[in-house]
C-alpha cells in the first residue's frame, strides 16, 4: 500500500479530506521523528514500540577485493512489534 | 532523552503541535495506527512517506538449539512484521555520527582489538556523547592497557620535566582506541624511565634531558625537534619514519652542496660579474665545464654549437636584464662608426671587452650569457668576429667578446 493509498484510507477513516489527513498525518511525522532524535522511545499498545539504539563501529571486509573498512558508530531506529500485531499477522 | 512516550502522550504533543483539541488528536493517532496495522496485514507492506515502511515477511523454519537444554530444537516458519525508517528519518536520528564515513584501512594497521567488538548494544553508555562511544565500547583488555597508560603518566609527572610527559600525553588522546601492541610499547618504554628518575628528584631538570637524550638516540630521530612523538608509535611507523628522516637529511645535503658550488662559481647571477673579475671566472668555468664534460671530439663542439644556436635564434627574450657596464662612458659617434653595428639591434658594439677562448662545450649562447648576462649578444658576436659560420669554430679558438653598450 503505498502513501497515496494510505492516507486515502485514514482519511475515510476519520472523515477528513485528503488534504487535511495529509497535514496531520505530517505533523505526527514529524512529533516522532522529533522524540526518536532525542533518543526517547515510543510506545503504542496494540502496536509496538520504536526505540533507538546505538551501533558501534565494526570492520567489515569485501569478500571480492579483500580490502577491510571501519564502519562508523551510527544510531538507528529499532521497532518491537507487539505481541497482539505479530498473531494477527501469524493468524493469517 | 531516554524517556519513554505512551500513545496518549504523543496525541497529547500532537495536539499542541496541530492546536487542535487533545481528543481530537487521540482519535487520530489511534486512527493512524490502527490503518497501518489493518493494511499491513491485508497487503503485506504499507509506505508512510516520512516516517517509513512496514512490511511482514515470512521467514522460514530453521534448526536451532534450545538454550537451556542444549537439545536441537526447530524454529517453525512463521511471518515477521518490520520496519525500515525512511532516509530522513534515519539522518535525523544520525545526527550525532552524521559526518563520520565508512573508511579503508590501510595494510599493516592492527585491528584485532576493533574485530572483537560485534553489535553489541550499550544500554548503559549514554547517548548523546559521540566522544565516548569508542572507549566506552572497547573490550576490557583495552581499557586496563588505557589505565596502565594513565598510571604511567602519573607516575612520570611527579619527577620529570615537561618533554617526557609531552611524550605520553600527545599519543594518548591521538589513539583512545589504542591497540594493545603500541600501547605495550609505551608501557615498556616509560617503566624503565621511571626507576632512575625516582631516585635523585631533587634534580628533575638534569635527569629528563638525559633521558630525552637517550631517547633521541634510541629513536635515531637526528631531525631533532620532536623525539618525542616517534616513540609512542607502532614499530613499522617507526621504521617508515627513521627512512623518511634519513632521505629528507640527504636531499638536504645535495642541495647545501650544490648550492655552495654555485655560489662560489658564481654560475647562476652574472649580473655580479666585472670587466676585472671576467677572465678569472672564465677560466674557473671553463675548468669546471672541462672537469665535468666527456672528453669530445670537435664535432660534438660543433654539433652543441649548431644546436645551442638553432634554440638562441628564435628566442631572444626582451625581459632578460641586460648587463650594461656602468664603467664605460656613453659612446661617442666616432666610436660607434669605427665599429660594424647591428642594423636595428638593442646595442651598440663601442669597443672591444676582452678576448674568449673556446673549449670543448662551449657555445656562443652560452658565452654571450656568461659575458653579457643575456643571449642577445650572439648577433653581435658573430658580427664583431666576423662570423660566417658559427658552427665551426674549432676549439681553442680565440674569439673576440665586443663590449656592448644599450641604444638610448
Amino acid at each position: 500500500m503505498s502513501n497515496k493509498e494510505f492516507i486515502a484510507a485514514l482519511s475515510r477513516e476519520m472523515k477528513y479530506t485528503t488534504k487535511e489527513t495529509t497535514v496531520y498525518v505530517n505533523a505526527l511525522v514529524q512529533e516522532m521523528g522529533a522524540q526518536l532524535e532525542e533518543g526517547n522511545q515510543l510506545t503504542v499498545s496494540g502496536f509496538g514500540s520504536f526505540d533507538v539504539k546505538k551501533k558501534l563501529e565494526r570492520v567489515l571486509i569485501n569478500p571480492s577485493t579483500k580490502q577491510r573498512m571501519l564502519v562508523p558508530p551510527k544510531m538507528s531506529i529499532s521497532f518491537k512489534p507487539a505481541p497482539i500485531l505479530k498473531e494477527k499477522a501469524n493468524a493469517k | 532523552m531516554d524517556v519513554k512516550y505512551n500513545l496518549q502522550d504523543l496525541s497529547s504533543m500532537l495536539a499542541k503541535r496541530l492546536h487542535i483539541a487533545y481528543n481530537e488528536s487521540e482519535d487520530f493517532v489511534r486512527a493512524f495506527f490502527d490503518v497501518i496495522s489493518r493494511s499491513l496485514i491485508q497487503e503485506k507492506i504499507v509506505k508512510v512517506k516520512g516516517f517509513g515502511t512496514f512490511k511482514l515477511i515470512d521467514v522460514q523454519d530453521r534448526e536451532s538449539i534450545n538454550v537451556n537444554t542444549g537439545e536441537r530444537i526447530v524454529i517453525g516458519g512463521h511471518v515477521k512484521v518490520t520496519f525500515t525508517p525512511d532516509a530522513a528519518l534515519r539522518d535525523q536520528v544520525n545526527k550525532p555520527f552524521i559526518d563520520f564515513e565508512t573508511v579503508i584501512i590501510n595494510e599493516g594497521t592492527d585491528i584485532s582489538a576493533m574485530e572483537d567488538l560485534g553489535d553489541a548494544d550499550n544500554e548503559d553508555a549514554p547517548v548523546a556523547e559521540e566522544e565516548d562511544v569508542e572507549p566506552e565500547g572497547l573490550g576490557e583488555r583495552d581499557n586496563r592497557d588505557a589505565q596502565d597508560v594513565r598510571d604511567a603518566l602519573e607516575a612520570r609527572k611527579d619527577g620529570t620535566g615537561p618533554d617526557d610527559v609531552v611524550v605520553v600525553e600527545i599519543s594518548e588522546p591521538l589513539e583512545p582506541a589504542a591497540e594493545p601492541e603500541s600501547v605495550t610499547q609505551e608501557n615498556i618504554q616509560p617503566e624503565p624511565l621511571e626507576e632512575p628518575l625516582e631516585e635523585p628528584l631533587e634534580e628533575p631538570l638534569e635527569e629528563p634531558l638525559e633521558e630525552t637524550e637517550k631517547k633521541t638516540d634510541d629513536c635515531l630521530t637526528p631531525v631533532g625537534q620532536e623525539p618525542s612523538v616517534s616513540s609512542g608509535e607502532n614499530g613499522d611507523n617507526h621504521d617508515q619514519k627513521k627512512r623518511k628522516t634519513w632521505t629528507w637529511l640527504l636531499i638536504t645535503f645535495v642541495l647545501m652542496t650544490t648550492s655552495y658550488y654555485a655560489g662560489y662559481y658564481r654560475i647562476l647571477c652574472p649580473c655580479q660579474w666585472d670587466n676585472a673579475d671576467e677572465a678569472e671566472h672564465a677560466d674557473t668555468l671553463a675548468n669546471l665545464s672541462a672537469s665535468s664534460v666527456v672528453e669530445a671530439s670537435s664535432d660534438t663542439v660543433q654539433a652543441e654549437v649548431k644546436d645551442t644556436l638553432k634554440v638562441t635564434a628564435p628566442v631572444v627574450p626582451d625581459s632578460l636584464p641586460s648587463a650594461d657596464k656602468p664603467s664605460a662612458p656613453v659612446a661617442s659617434s666616432q666610436q660607434i662608426e669605427r665599429y660594424p653595428q647591428v642594423p636595428g639591434g638593442k646595442y651598440l658594439i663601442v669597443g672591444q671587452k676582452t678576448v674568449h677562448s673556446m673549449k670543448v662545450g662551449d657555445n656562443l649562447y652560452k658565452i654571450s650569457r656568461k659575458y653579457y648576462g643575456h643571449y642577445d649578444g650572439v648577433k653581435y658576436i658573430n658580427l664583431f668576429n666576423n662570423f660566417t659560420n658559427p658552427d665551426v669554430i674549432q676549439p681553442g679558438y680565440k674569439i673576440k667578446i665586443p663590449r656592448l653598450e644599450k641604444v638610448q
